[in-house]
């Protein structure tokens, strides 16, 4: 450094994880159900009835500030991701920064729309200058018949950004290009759909994200990333032009929508890698593919409570009707 | 817990009901939850000092409710079939009741080392209200 003060660019200093305590299998699932759609996933996750994006938001965050060490007070900016925000409109980053007890001058962002905004989240805090509390937190919710709804988990991630973090960003690389029609939740509707068809879907999730991991100087072979279910990872890592070894929480979670590919992050470092290529994907489609250096402790762990079918079926909001039918 | 209570109320004590802000009494130095009316041990209207918690506390009592809760805590009922209601004792001295979470209710035990957490508490004319629960403290 020359004697101009240059600020230090913000790394992850905090690391906090959330899951819910009740889980279900796909075993489960297929005796009741006769079949279970979600590929590569053996268990998920499944929020409390007093549980909901907010919370488990809250939960994360408060471990990574702990994590980290800081005092809420001192946080300047709060980034909230999740595809399914408790509201349609109305800041429910605000409600957020209350339950952390951030200060009233907090910056606060929600990004929402793409399951790729956790890592986007991600990305813009490494650029921010103070402290960023970064939360992604997702409970993806489709039609019970319908495979997106198979594989929804539940579960929230946060980092915590400050200039003396440990874990930095290496470089960063982004890629859009339009796949109208694949997962999208229409206006006024609670659950996901898709247009079902499956090689366009397959290819509107590998090509982008090939494009955007593909045109990183120096990626690294430990790939985390987006998982709506256990397989499609896989899939896409195979079109990388490198042998990927890759990292995703949809076996043991589920889908786990904006929060799923800092699940997958996690993942890796709980593995002892100590740098990832972190691949965000959204349908519609965008990926942000970035390179991190170092890693932290993180445990997925936690006391859980494997729980049958139609109990599974009340904490997710589904209705069973008088003739055993499920909406 | 329990009864209506409005949203101009319940935004009155967000920072109680979140993190369970507390009242130092300046005369006796006992503390009070919520940090306001009179003092719980020398009964003096005060201005308290507010302060927040650690969060941590043991249980005092606890309930367990199976059926005819108030009706803004039926669906939560629907859900998880029971709700274990304790009387906490926060380390900083303060008692106060509250819903336990993320745990077995029918585990919950005189003596448990509990730590606050923040879920829904129940929703009213369309808007959620949040606030503390407690959870077994797990090492
Ligand atoms: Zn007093």
């Amino acid at each position: 450094m020359t004697g101009t003060d240059v600020a230090e660019k913000n790394a992850i200093a905090g690391v906090g994880v959330y899951t819910p305590r009740y889980r279900v299998d796909a075993e489960t699932f297929i005796e009741a159900w006769g079949g279970f759609e979600a590929r590569g996933v053996a268990a998920k996750s499944v929020a409390a009835g007093d549980e909901d994006t907010v919370t488990m938001a809250a939960e994360a965050a408060e471990r990574a500030l702990a994590d980290a060490d800081v005092d809420p007070e001192s946080v300047t900016a709060l980034r909230f991701a999740t595809t399914t925000p408790t509201v349609e409109e109305f800041d429910v980053g605000a409600t957020l920064a209350a339950i952390l007890g951030l200060p009233t001058s907090v910056a606060v962002s929600v990004d929402t729309q793409s399951t790729g905004a956790g890592t986007r989240a991600l990305r813009a805090g490494f650029d921010d200058e103070g402290t960023t509390l970064v939360v992604a937190s997702d409970a993806p919710f489709a039609a019970p018949d319908d495979a997106v709804d198979h594989a929804a988990g539940a579960g929230a991630v946060a980092f915590l950004l400050t200039a003396e973090g440990t874990v930095g960003l290496r470089e960063a690389t982004t890629y859009t290009e339009e796949f109208p029609g694949t997962r999208f939740r229409g206006h006024g509707s609670a659950t996901v759909e898709r247009y079902e068809a499956t090689a366009y879907e397959r290819h509107a999730f590998s090509g982008p994200i090939a494009a955007a991991v593909g045109s990183l100087d120096d990626p690294e072979t430990a790939v985390a990333l987006t998982a709506p279910d256990g397989s499609l990872p896989h899939r896409a890592a195979r079109a990388l032009d490198f042998d990927a070894d890759v990292y995703h929480a949809a076996d043991r979670f589920g889908d786990l929508g904006a929060a799923s590919a800092l699940f997958g992050l996690v993942t890796a470092w709980d593995d002892g890698v100590d740098a990832v290529t972190l691949v965000g994907y959204g349908d519609g489609a965008t990926v942000d593919a970035l390179v991190l250096d170092g890693r932290l402790d993180a445990s997925l762990d936690r006391e859980t409570e494997a729980i049958g079918y139609a109990e599974y079926l009340r904490k997710r909001g589904h209705v069973v009707t008088d003739d055993g039918g499920v909406n | 817990m329990g009864a209506y209570t409005s949203v101009p109320t319940w935004w009155n004590h967000s920072d109680s009901r979140y993190r369970l802000v507390c009242g130092e009494c300046p005369e006796c130095g006992a503390v009070s939850f919520p940090p306001s009316g009179a003092c719980t041990d020398c009964h003096e209207r005060v201005e308290f000092e507010e302060f927040e918690p650690e969060g941590t506390g043991t249980v005092l009592s606890v309930t367990v409710i199976e059926g005819g809760a108030p009706p803004e805590f039926a669906s939560l009922l629907a859900t998880e079939d029971a709700i274990a209601v304790a009387v906490v004792e926060l380390d900083e001295g303060a008692r106060l009741p509250a819903m336990m979470a993320d745990c077995d209710p029918h585990a919950v035990a005189r003596g448990d080392r509990v730590e606050r957490v923040v879920r829904r508490i129940y929703e009213q004319e369309g808007v959620v209200r949040y606030g503390s629960k407690f959870r077994p403290v797990r090492e």
